[in-house]
């Protein structure tokens, strides 16, 4: 199978690496050349990866409750600097309490993730054809989100 | 280089240290000695802790900081009664040296009359504020951070009346930075460690605490053991005379309570075996560092589970969790509860002869001998110098800690739990252990593999990380 | 060499066209000596603006004075702007023509669309400015954005201010096109996020105006006159904001409102357009900060032309008898030359002035998005904070009508709930009764401490803050 190249990486200022190592285990293992930034990225950190190493899909993680304030204007950043077909996935501890976490994933939806995946133990099943699908579909100029 | 550091050198690197924040010119060397000397003996961590190893008893500290001086005092004032040891935790921004935002954090704090950052800003308020805490307080208070380059802050803190202090040039690396050289936090701990041999030569004792837990997720007790020993030693070779050893509980209580024995067995032996002969050992204990259970009533047992086994274990101190773990910053009721809970547990198995049991001594075998292969590649690294040996150990994946941020950890192995529930190593990375060891770790993994049915793999570790958290030990499948 | 400097500064409006001179003392002391105004003639827009330049050059002492001169005569400069995203490059497009001075007919974000080109021909603007991408950025949109506007048929001038890598190949596609599109390509408005450079795209968009556009607007005769070349009216008077908002002792916190028949402008200049805190909770703001100064342009808020638009928010902004103020607001729409006749009328003509000075700065204002995190309460600040503005010098011919009948600035956001807007607390209200503004900004090289002083000099301070009487 062809290579797929995707950027991971723990955005903001949280230092906690556990669910980020699990994530790069996961996706190399199901076949992607994964790049992992690691923790602390920030939102241009994971654009210049992504273009660097032509990434087709960024797997953002935060954890902590900073997810709205860290990921405000993430797509249309992508657009500016030219990924204009990059998938978008964001994954963690998004907000804090326990709110409605489908209402939460809505609101990131709408801020032009493609999938968002709320709350702390997700379990790792589906995503990466999940992922593959997605990738798929937007390089066949599907992608769900008008612009 | 692990040699005392060059008094000239020394001197000249504290004037830049000391002119880095405006309060470094507070520190008065000879002032604050006379300060130490005229500490009542209760305010003093290793009078306190010399007393436990004596009388085989487990002293109980929480964590807390907040932003402000009056605050700071109120919250420890108020966890006094059920502590025997205080801490003060440091903020976030002085851990990574931010004293200007700091300062914001101070000044917004005060205005919005409750803290807005998530520690004590240690250096910000300087020798005067940190006086305030020590001359309020009944007890000792020790400094505890995650600071990569602390040398400012110890010297506040020292010179403000603090009488123990935790951290290490790799314990407060690996886990709680990104890209901070080894090199340079060992060096900046090896200043650290210098003032606080200074401080011991003036007959003033300063406690070290290396920080035992590193990642706090499923950590082999040998990764842990090997940088507490090396810690240890680095630390010793500056003056230090005061030394608390730590480990983070894994959760299997016979593995839990051989780590614990075998920590001060092994260290002492290293510690002899390298000439140093003059210095106090005790060890703590850390309560589950990982991800916790939300509901507090299931915190609660987690919490009480690790009171049990500090208590068999022999620690001289534990660190005690709170029921709001799961949930962020804990209020001060639910840090006294923790505190409260981990008393009861202590108390109910305090009185019980110690354990003895084959399996218990098997465990220390087998870390002991895990220990001495990584110990044994460390001293050929480092060529005579334990620190190089240290950075170069990394470099190699000799020790490596599991779920680290840091770049200069190799990341490679891979923890899972056997079917007792014991920590085992799933991928071993590059660690340099004998083909015994190897083989009974595989045999291990294996056998719960096939009780569960399953192969073992990735999947297997997801579940024990969160396993905890979820209810139980172990991360069976549902 | 003469002991002192004049001034003549001229503004040709659509109705009025005003010049005045000034005065430069050897001590820097500045005075008004002269003010003219007279009809701008539609047929020939130089006409009144050369002879009041001749009654000034009469009035003046010395040979040389320094001269400039603004238009907004025959729809002053008019702009379509082109971004990718709306949150990035499609608002520094808008502020950039907005600073610049021009009536931005319309702004355009990712892909044009078959309506958009249509639109463009429809509206015939002077200027289409054409941006999006960082430098190294996209290339997608800018390219296939380029190929459809290089299909238009109307004759435009396009300035190119977006991503630097793909200007060769717009300039290609631009140029092999038949169309009658004069290209200018400059730096990119955005060569990195969160360093915009609005400078040269607005120092081009004047250029363009003055060396390219003025022909069509009738004001060559003047041109020659006046040996001059003009500048767009709200550029000139966002220069002057600009020169008065800097340096140690001129207050940074002030703004500008000019209250037209059709439209609003809105002046800001604040020395924080970032929060840091409010009430010590913190404040994060992401993506490309506000501009410390801005203008923004309310095309549905007027005083004539647009009163019953601004009519319509009464209710919104809690304003007794909404129907007496609909009806009054649908008398005077259009025409220009109505006045309030009786006091009642009075009432309603400040009440309109309101809703124009209140919805403009609740629209040019930012607003706090209340966050939970673990550390409790933050906000996300969206937007320019204005909460600090301090004074506020209200311009337009509505100063005339309402006799100093000062509006109220409703302290009224128009954000979403729970959110908190950033529009100004506690303003003091200045009236710029004689219409200087627009004629003090072509006074360029006087000590700005002084041209800020004969501004509040002339205008008079608002006494009365308190209500109407309803």
């Amino acid at each position: 199978m062809e290579q797929i190249n995707v950027v991971l990486g723990v955005i903001g200022s949280d230092c906690h690496a556990v669910g980020n190592k699990i994530l790069e285990r996961y996706f190399s293992a199901e076949g992607f050349s994964v790049t992992n930034l690691g923790v602390m990225v920030s939102q241009d950190e994971f654009i210049d990866a992504a273009i660097e190493t032509g990434a087709e899909a960024i797997l953002v993680s935060s954890l902590y409750g900073h997810a709205e304030i860290d990921c405000e204007g993430f797509r249309d950043r992508c657009l500016e600097r030219g990924l204009d077909h990059v998938v978008l996935y964001l994954g963690g501890n998004l907000v804090v309490g326990k709110t409605d976490q489908t209402a939460v994933e809505q609101k990131f939806l709408d801020m032009g993730f493609d999938r968002v995946f709320s709350g702390s133990h997700n379990e790792l099943t589906d995503q990466a054809q999940l992922l593959r699908d997605d990738i798929m579909a937007s390089r066949n100029g599907k992608r769900h989100r008008a612009g | 280089m692990n040699t005392g550091l060059d008094t000239q050198k020394f001197t000249e690197e504290r004037k830049t240290v000391l002119q880095s924040w405006p309060t470094g010119s507070e520190v008065d060397l000879e002032e604050a000695f006379a300060f130490h000397q005229s500490l009542p003996k209760k305010k003093v961590c290793s009078i306190r802790l010399q007393e436990a190893l004596d009388q085989q008893v487990v002293l109980l500290q929480p964590r807390a900081g907040v932003a402000l001086v009056d605050e700071h005092i109120r919250l420890l004032s108020f966890l006094q009664e059920e502590s025997d040891l205080l801490p003060t935790t440091i903020d976030a921004y002085t851990r990574q040296n931010k004293y200007a935002d700091a300062q914001k954090g101070i000044e917004r704090s005060e205005q919005a009359q409750r803290s807005l950052l998530n520690g004590f800003p240690a250096v910000n308020h300087g020798v005067h504020g940190c006086r305030s805490i020590i001359e309020a307080l009944d007890k000792p208070v020790e400094i505890r951070h995650g600071t990569p380059d602390a040398r400012l802050l110890t010297e506040i803190a020292l010179a403000g009346g603090f009488t123990s202090y935790e951290g290490g040039g790799i314990s407060y690396n690996i886990p709680y930075a990104k890209n901070v050289p080894l090199e340079k936090s060992i060096r900046d701990w090896q200043y650290v460690d210098h003032l606080v041999g200074i401080y011991e030569a003036h007959g003033c004792s300063i406690n070290r605490e290396p920080f035992g837990p590193l990642s706090g997720t499923l950590v082999p007790p040998c990764v842990s053991h090997t940088v507490a020993i090396i810690e240890g030693l680095l630390a010793l070779e500056q003056g230090v005379k005061s030394l608390t050893l730590g480990y983070g509980q894994a959760g299997n209580l016979v593995q839990d309570i051989a780590a614990m024995r075998v920590l001060k067995k092994l260290a002492d032996g290293y510690f002899r075996q390298m000439g140093y002969t003059d210095y106090q050992l005790s060890t703590v204990f850390h309560q589950w560092m990982g991800g916790f259970p939300e509901s507090e009533a299931q915190a609660f047992a987690v919490i009480s589970w690790g009171g049990v086994v500090a208590s068999l274990s022999g620690a001289t101190k534990v660190i005690v969790k709170t029921p709001h773990e799961a949930l962020g910053i804990p209020t001060k009721e639910a840090n006294r509860d923790g505190l409260l809970a981990t008393r009861q547990s202590i108390q109910m198995v305090a009185d019980l002869s110690p354990l003895d049991t084959l399996r218990i001594s098997e465990e220390e075998e087998l870390i002991t001998s895990e220990v001495t292969c990584l110990m044994r590649s460390v001293i050929e690294l480092g060529a005579g110098d334990l620190a190089a040996g240290a950075v170069r150990a990394f470099e190699a994946g000799v020790i490596d800690v599991p779920f680290a941020p840091a770049v200069c950890n190799a990341g490679k192995v891979l923890p899972v739990r056997d079917n007792d529930g014991a920590v085992r190593l799933f991928d071993t990375g590059s660690m340099p252990l004998s083909s015994d060891i190897l083989a009974y770790h595989r045999d291990k993994i294996a056998h719960r593999a096939k009780q569960e049915k399953r192969e073992a793999s990735f999947q297997m570790v997801i579940d024990d990380i969160y396993a905890i958290s979820k209810g139980r030990l172990v991360g069976r499948p549902t | 060499m003469m002991p002192y400097t004049e001034h003549i500064g001229i503004d040709i409006g659509s109705t009025w066209t005003k010049g005045a001179l000034f005065l430069e003392h050897e001590d820097r002391h500045l005075e008004l000596i002269e003010r003219f105004e007279q009809p701008t003639v539609r047929e020939d827009v130089s006409d009144a603006c050369i002879s009041i330049y001749q009654r000034l050059r009469a009035a003046a002492v010395t040979q040389d004075p320094n001269i400039g001169f603004s238009s907004s005569a025959h729809g002053g400069l008019s702009i379509i702007s082109i971004g990718l995203v709306p949150s990035f490059t499609e608002r520094l497009a808008k502020e950039a023509a907005l600073s610049a001075g021009a009536k931005l007919v319309h702004s355009i974000a990712y892909r044009i669309s078959r309506e958009d080109i249509q639109y463009i021909e429809d509206q015939r603007p002077d200027i289409i400015l054409f941006t999006g991408g960082t430098d190294g950025g996209n290339r997608g949109y800018i390219l296939e954005n380029a190929r459809a506007l290089a299909d238009l048929k109307i004759p435009t001038v396009m300035i190119y201010a977006g991503n630097r890598d793909v200007a060769p190949a717009v300039k290609t596609l631009i140029s092999e096109a038949r169309n009658a599109i004069e290209l200018i390509c400059c730096d990119n408005i955005m060569p990195v996020i969160e360093a915009p450079e609005l400078h040269e795209v607005r120092e081009v968009i004047k250029t363009v105006f003055m060396e390219k556009i003025i022909q069509g607007k009738g004001l060559q005769r003047a041109c020659e006159v006046l040996q001059s070349l003009p500048t767009p009216t709200p550029g000139s008077v966002f220069e002057l904001v600009e020169r008065l908002s800097d340096g140690p002792l001129l207050s940074a916190d002030w703004g500008l409102l000019d209250i037209g028949g059709a439209t609003t402008d809105c002046y800001t200049a604040v020395k924080d357009p970032i929060l840091d805190q409010y009430e010590g909770i913190p404040v994060f703001h992401r993506g490309i900060s506000p501009q410390r100064i801005s203008r923004s342009v309310e095309g549905d808020l007027g005083m004539r032309l647009n009163a019953l638009q601004a009519a319509a928010w009464a209710q919104r902004f809690g304003m007794p008898d909404p129907e007496g103020l609909r009806a009054y607001a649908e008398e005077v729409t259009g025409s220009i030359e109505r006045i309030p006749l009786t006091a009642a009328e009075l009432v309603y003509e400040r009440r309109i002035a309101s809703l124009c000075s209140s919805l403009s700065f609740a629209r040019h204002a930012g607003s706090l998005r209340p966050i939970y995190t673990p550390e409790g309460l933050q906000y996300m600040q969206q937007g320019k904070n204005l909460t600090s503005l301090k004074e506020l010098v209200i311009s337009g011919g509505v100063v005339r009508t309402i006799r100093r009948q000062a509006p109220e600035l409703l302290q009224q956001g128009l954000c979403e709930p729970h959110a908190i807007s950033l529009v100004p607390r506690t303003v003091s209200l200045w009236y710029d009764e004689s219409y200087i503004v627009p004629l003090l900004a072509h006074v360029r090289n006087a000590d700005p401490g002084q041209v800020r002083q004969l501004l509040f000099e002339h205008a008079l301070q608002k006494v009365d803050r308190h209500g109407e009487p309803s």
